[in-house]
């Protein structure tokens, strides 16, 4: 088969109107998918020179120009509009010409997909205390809608919903802002103790109920517990379990996420500034807990918020208060306790591990590790 | 935060794998020729002076065009042999990409982006072009 081909006229280097992207295994499902009503979307912080995102209904890609040597040309097939006919040493012996086809646009980059984590933009979200003069927005600002968050935030809807429920974000005076750990921590308790009052079953709350058992003994003039504040606990506890259009939507606490929570309160209360023996912090884990409120508890649940000082014995350590530099907190954990269970020791040095290697070999750039039977325990290398 | 949405409707019926691409157009006539190096093509108006006979101006739906060469494609569609003016050969392969790329086009003027096409295969040459004898 032989074919004529042409090219417009003026043709730039890399025409802006036309651009050619990788389309990987998922965003072709992304398309496929005739019934999500999920749309692809470009987004990007700023007009010029910020990363561009490419967010579906669930994921988001990270679009990066992949530049080559080479010329691509965009052709399609075409009439010309003055057929002529070739001259036959034009041919170079081949088949004559049976259709023609015109270059419309030349590139000399991709864009390529990399899929990444979305992120909530959330630095104009106010945090909610539970105090009653909350003030939404500074002078004329309009409220900021949870919406408006997705909208202005490289992540597709519903990872930033995940993220949402994650962070305890809730919509307080039609403001879309993040509840305080401490007044979180007060809501749940509220929550926990009435539905538990009301016998309600942990694995089927519905709102109306939660919320109406919350209010039952408040005060009339003012309820820090809105439906909202309840809504986002059972969000950030618990899943809902019903099917979607299901009335009344059914929220399942989950026994874990509840016993890691009222753990690392009960670190912060009584292991904060001394070490506690384990069987002793155990009872007094236990006790944090509303009555009637029955979850298993191990210590392994609050791996990343302690440390031994000694055999037996644990502390509570922020990890926000570690260093940043991966030398630095290296040697401040090892200062902290001298050999760690790997375990033990991850969730402290996974935010260091950018390149995404293996734990393993991620941590013996900076440490010693051994296997000691089942367990991998890592020591300072000095 | 800038965004826009990106039309798909065009390109679902290509997700249909009996409308599959399997040759070197794909379903609504486009294909990729790729090239190593440059493609010098004369940006002139028709009318002025030509700078070698061997060039053949046209139109196509209200556009100038020049035709720069002739393509050959082997009948087992994988072998393409690329004749640019009367002086060049280049030998290349039609080759199906490990990723199928996307085809997006940017409406300046609305700013809307519309997927249009799925390319599966391009024409690819590597290769330094080989003078005619």
């Amino acid at each position: 088969m032989s074919v004529n081909l042409h090219s417009e006229l003026g043709l730039a280097q890399s025409s802006g109107t036309y651009k050619l992207v990788e389309l990987n295994d998922e965003l072709l499902a992304e398309l496929r998918d005739k019934e999500s009503d999920s749309r692809l979307q470009f987004k990007s912080l700023d007009k010029e020179g910020s990363h561009v995102v490419l967010c579906s209904s669930d994921k988001t890609w990270v679009v990066r120009q992949k530049d080559h040597s080479n010329l691509s040309m965009l052709m399609r097939e075409d009439v010309v509009d003055t057929e002529r006919v070739l001259d036959p040493s034009a041919c170079f012996g081949l088949p004559p010409p049976i259709s023609d086809y015109t270059g419309y646009a030349r590139t000399t980059y991709e864009y390529e997909t990399i899929k990444t984590e979305g992120q909530l933009s959330l630095d104009n979200v106010p945090v909610y205390n539970g105090g009653p003069n909350f003030q939404a927005q500074e002078g004329d600002k309009p409220a900021l809608t949870f919406e408006d968050l997705v909208n202005n935030s490289p992540t597709s809807r519903k990872e930033a919903l995940d993220q949402w429920h994650r962070l305890a974000g809730c919509m307080v005076a039609g403001q879309a802002c993040l509840l305080s750990a401490t007044f979180l921590h007060k809501a749940l308790h509220v929550t926990l103790m009435s539905v538990l009052a009301e016998s309600m079953d942990l694995d089927a709350i519905a709102l109306d109920g939660a919320y109406t058992a919350v209010s039952k003994d408040m005060d009339e003039t003012f309820n820090p517990y809105s439906e909202s504040v309840v809504e986002t606990v059972l969000n950030r506890f618990g899943k809902v379990t019903s099917e979607p259009g299901q009335s009344p939507k059914l929220w399942s606490l989950n026994r874990t996420t509840l016993a890691t929570w009222y753990g690392v309160f009960a670190l912060k209360k009584y292991a904060a500034k001394t070490s506690v023996p384990v069987d002793e912090f155990m009872l007094q884990w236990k006790s944090t807990f509303p009555p009637f409120l029955t979850c298993d508890i191990d210590t392994n649940m609050l791996r990343g918020h302690f440390f031994h000082p000694q055999a037996e014995q644990l502390q509570y350590i922020s990890r926000d208060a570690l260093p940043g530099d991966a030398k630095e907190r290296f040697r401040t954990l090892f200062k902290l306790q001298s050999s760690w269970d790997m375990q033990d020791l991850e969730p402290f040095i996974a935010d260091l591990n950018t390149k995404h290697l293996k734990i393993d070999s991620f941590v013996m750039k900076y440490a010693r590790r051994r296997k000691v039977g089942k367990n991998v325990i890592v020591t300072s290398r000095s | 935060m800038p965004s826009v949405t990106i039309t798909t409707t065009q390109v679902q019926q290509l997700l249909d794998p009996e409308r599959k691409q399997t040759s070197v157009l794909t379903p609504f006539g486009n294909t990729i020729l790729e090239i190593q190096g440059d493609l010098e093509i004369p940006a002139m108006e028709p009318g002025t002076p030509l700078l070698s006979p061997e060039y053949q101006f046209n139109t196509c739906k209200d556009k100038d065009t020049v035709r720069f060469g002739l393509l050959h494609i082997s009948e087992d569609k994988k072998h393409a042999t690329l004749y640019i003016g009367k002086k060049q050969r280049l030998l290349g392969s039609v080759v199906e990409l490990e990723r199928p790329l996307g085809l997006l086009r940017f409406n300046e003027a609305t700013g809307a982006v519309d997927l249009c096409d799925i390319m599966h295969y391009k024409i690819m040459f590597k290769d330094r072009p080989l003078p005619i004898m």
